[in-house]
């Protein structure tokens, strides 16, 4: 009799395909990625066949079934499969060998498990070999469907381990000591207590695999073609500037490309919006949403080729190797090379990144990288730099933004540093990554990846632009008495110009006091610094001269025909829509903005992704040292450093020094 | 069988059999095992980056990245010719 929902659990080792097989039995588009770790939580499909209510979950991937690596993906993960009915153990046709293993565990559920092969065109031993090396029923991901799953519910049976598992000599002893516990009770207890007999257990597994594989003649291995990409992406003297090379061009793309694409559309919706009257209350309400739906659709390429490239990184293999390389500059702080792909997970959204520090060991160390992403730039805070680079450093935008996410990195990583002072020695932190094949990215993928992510940014950032454009619009022109008035009289100028003083250790004074308005309501979402800036700035065809059809696509193509010929010049597009803001800055401020964008608050979603993660105390630290470090920053970045800062700095070194001490005497 | 202590005496390219697992943190170990560095397993050793302090071996057909702490846990040793 089935339970009134019958739960298909997809497990398998990490990066075996299982989120593209939940993908085709759910018809869903849930991220997939060639390196470890990219499902950090369950994903459940569920759906009705013949009267029965069957959910489907993907699970985060795990190497062993009762091993103590404090992972919270991998802890989810077993008590899924706890509550499964039908264990769908997803298995990597090019590494029979290693994924076997995994399945043999599997056995101890005393489940019903059914085995899927992925990378079937990759194989180098037959089928009919691997169906006689499984214990279990064997289909493939390209035949298989839910149907197909559905009927082996109640088809497939539970497999006897006990007949298939030959344990080392001597350790049935161990074994049958323990015959009143559940199997896998009985592990967990052989593995846990004093003298563990982990080593043993796992030659078991090894060996059972060992003569399977053997017996059925499925022992080879395909060859591996990485070599030679990581004989130079690894290399002791090329890895690290390779991997500078490959960030600068995807930030140099981005902004060439994406931005004049960015501006060209920009543009074409201002055009559109010059039929619109600007004499009356409700046309200067429209003519502001308007151009805040303008600036949203301006950014809209400039994420594309974002998300694009970055998917290019993660379904290539590169990220793992990244990490690799990256573990040196993160050994030092307490953490491995493991933080460093949320990190760069950053740079795409801080939302998504914090919940990738699922995969990170020890809840020290995912707390300490969890710190260090709201210094990542996400692709809001990319969209204000490329707008910023363009009107104020045309002639090195690509390196000013590069030295900007190099900032951020180094901010992040001084934080992490601190932290981990003031904390003492945390548990002992390990690389041991794996490091998947390179494999070529599908473009079909990449495209409709992208496409997601940036529907969800317009469905997350459009409603806020249009009430914070509309709102901004109406107070920019109307006074206390709801008057129309002329802007630098309106209720948002007297306001903004009373708050404006306290900005000034970023030069910023009344005359500029939209930055302000814009910088406040970026605390919500970062995207929503820009449309306050346009809005308030009123880009319009008057300000950046008489806009035709056909002079706007013009511009735009010859911008993008002429990056390849800039990228290595860093030379970017000339973008007229944003020159009106030299009107408002001076270079230095504009940097020190800059700066101040990069460092400040995290937006309300991630605070409250720290604040479900790691509890409210981590999202206020965040909210306050993110702030602080901001100002004291983007102040060093517009006056220098002085002999404040330098004080300031003895303090800070002082206040560590001391809480440090603090903490070792209260632990003694 | 000669084990070596000296891991860095171990070559790019050639094949060795990992000796023990030498170490108490029970995470690594789990970690360990989990990729098949078991005590027997053969494993190639691919590369060896910034001046030996990391190294990338290939177990199960798979290549894994460890730190040069990591590889000495393993206690590597030469497989003898018969």
């Amino acid at each position: 009799m089935l339970s009134k929902n019958t739960r298909l659990a997809l497990v398998g080792l990490p990066n075996v395909g299982k989120t593209t097989l939940f993908n085709k039995l759910a018809g869903t588009y849930y991220k997939t990625g060639n390196w470890s770790g990219v499902t950090v939580k369950e994903h459940i499909h569920a759906c009705t066949v013949a009267g029965q209510c069957y959910e489907v979950a993907d699970l985060p991937g795990i190497l062993s079934v009762y091993d103590d690596v404090d992972q919270l993906d991998s802890q989810l993960t077993r008590q899924a499969l706890s509550s499964a009915n039908l264990i769908v153990n997803v298995v990597d046709g090019r590494f029979i060998h290693r994924d076997l293993i995994l399945t043999l565990q599997l056995l101890l559920y005393q489940k019903p498990q059914v085995v899927v092969l992925t990378h079937v065109d990759e194989m180098v031993v037959s089928m009919d070999k691997v169906c006689e090396a499984m214990p279990c029923k064997v289909l493939t991901l390209d035949e298989i469907n839910l149907d197909m799953l559905v009927e082996c519910v109640g088809q497939v049976g539970v497999f006897d381990f006990e007949q298939i598992i030959e344990w080392p000599v001597g350790f049935d002893t161990y074994w049958e000591q323990l015959s009143h516990l559940s199997p896998l009770d009985r592990l967990e207890c052989l593995v846990t207590q004093e003298n563990s007999k982990d080593v043993q257990i796992a030659e078991g597994f090894y060996q059972t695999a060992a003569t399977l594989i053997d017996r059925s003649g499925c022992r080879q291995i395909k060859e591996h073609k990485s070599s030679n990409i990581d004989h130079w992406v690894l290399d002791k003297l090329y890895g690290l500037p390779i991997f500078l090379l490959v960030m600068y061009s995807v930030f140099s793309v981005t902004i060439g490309i994406g931005g004049a694409l960015g501006d060209g559309v920009m543009q074409l919706c201002i055009w559109f919006l010059q039929v619109v009257p600007v004499d009356t209350l409700l046309g200067v309400t429209v003519y502001s949403i308007g151009t805040g739906f303008a600036t949203c659709f301006g950014f809209i390429p400039i994420l594309a080729v974002m998300y694009i490239l970055l998917g290019l990184l993660e379904q290539s293999g590169y990220l793992s190797r990244v990490a690799l390389l990256a573990d040196m500059l993160m050994k030092p702080i307490g953490l491995s090379g493991h933080s460093f792909i949320p990190m760069i997970l950053g740079f795409g959204c801080n939302v998504p990144a914090i919940m990738a520090t699922r995969v990170v060991a020890g809840k020290q160390q995912r707390m300490l990288t969890a710190l260090m992403l709201p210094f990542m730039p996400c692709t809001a805070r990319l969209s204000i730099f490329a707008v910023f680079a363009a009107s104020f450093f045309p002639q090195k935008g690509a390196l000013i933004i590069m030295m900007l996410y190099l900032m951020g990195i180094m901010m992040g990583i001084g934080t992490t540093w601190i932290v981990s002072y003031i904390l003492g020695k945390g548990a002992d932190n390990y690389l041991s990554i794996s490091l998947p094949d390179y494999q070529v990215p599908r473009l079909k993928d990449l495209m409709f990846s992208a496409r997601l992510k940036v529907i969800g940014f317009i469905k997350k950032a459009l409603p806020y632009i249009v009430i914070f454009s509309g709102v901004l619009g109406f107070l920019g022109v109307v006074d206390l008495q709801l008057n129309i008035v002329a802007a630098d009289i309106s209720i948002l100028a007297s306001v903004g110009k009373k708050v404006a003083h306290l900005f000034y250790f970023m030069g910023i004074g009344e005359d500029n006091w939209q930055a302000v308005v814009a910088l406040l309501s970026g605390m919500v979402a970062k995207e929503v610094v820009i449309t306050t800036l346009n809005s308030l700035y009123q880009i319009s065809g008057d300000v950046v001269g008489p806009l035709t059809f056909s002079g706007i696509i013009w511009d735009t193509v010859s911008n993008i025909l002429a990056f390849p010929f800039q990228m290595f010049f860093i030379e970017l597009g000339d973008m007229d829509g944003y020159n009106v803001y030299q009107q408002y800055f001076s270079q230095s401020a504009a940097f020190s903005y800059m700066v101040f964008v990069l460092l400040y608050f995290p937006c309300v979603s991630t605070l409250v992704a720290l604040q479900t993660e790691f509890g409210s105390s981590i999202a206020a630290f965040a909210f306050i040292w993110t702030t602080a470090l901001a100002i004291w920053v983007s102040k060093i970045s517009y006056w220098g450093f002085g002999v404040i800062d330098m004080m300031l700095l003895c303090m800070l070194f002082l206040c560590i020094r001391y809480i440090r001490v603090r903490n070792d005497t209260a632990a003694t | 069988m000669s084990t070596s202590d000296d891991v860095e005496l171990l070559l790019e390219g050639e094949l060795y059999r990992v000796g023990a697992l030498n170490t108490k943190n029970k995470q690594l170990r789990d970690y360990m095992i989990a990729y098949g560095f078991i005590p027997g397993e053969v494993v190639r050793v691919v590369k060896k980056l910034f001046w030996g302090r990391y190294w990338v071996v290939r177990v199960h057909g798979q290549l894994v990245g460890l730190r040069l702490s990591e590889v000495r846990i393993l206690k590597l040793y030469v497989i003898q010719e018969h």
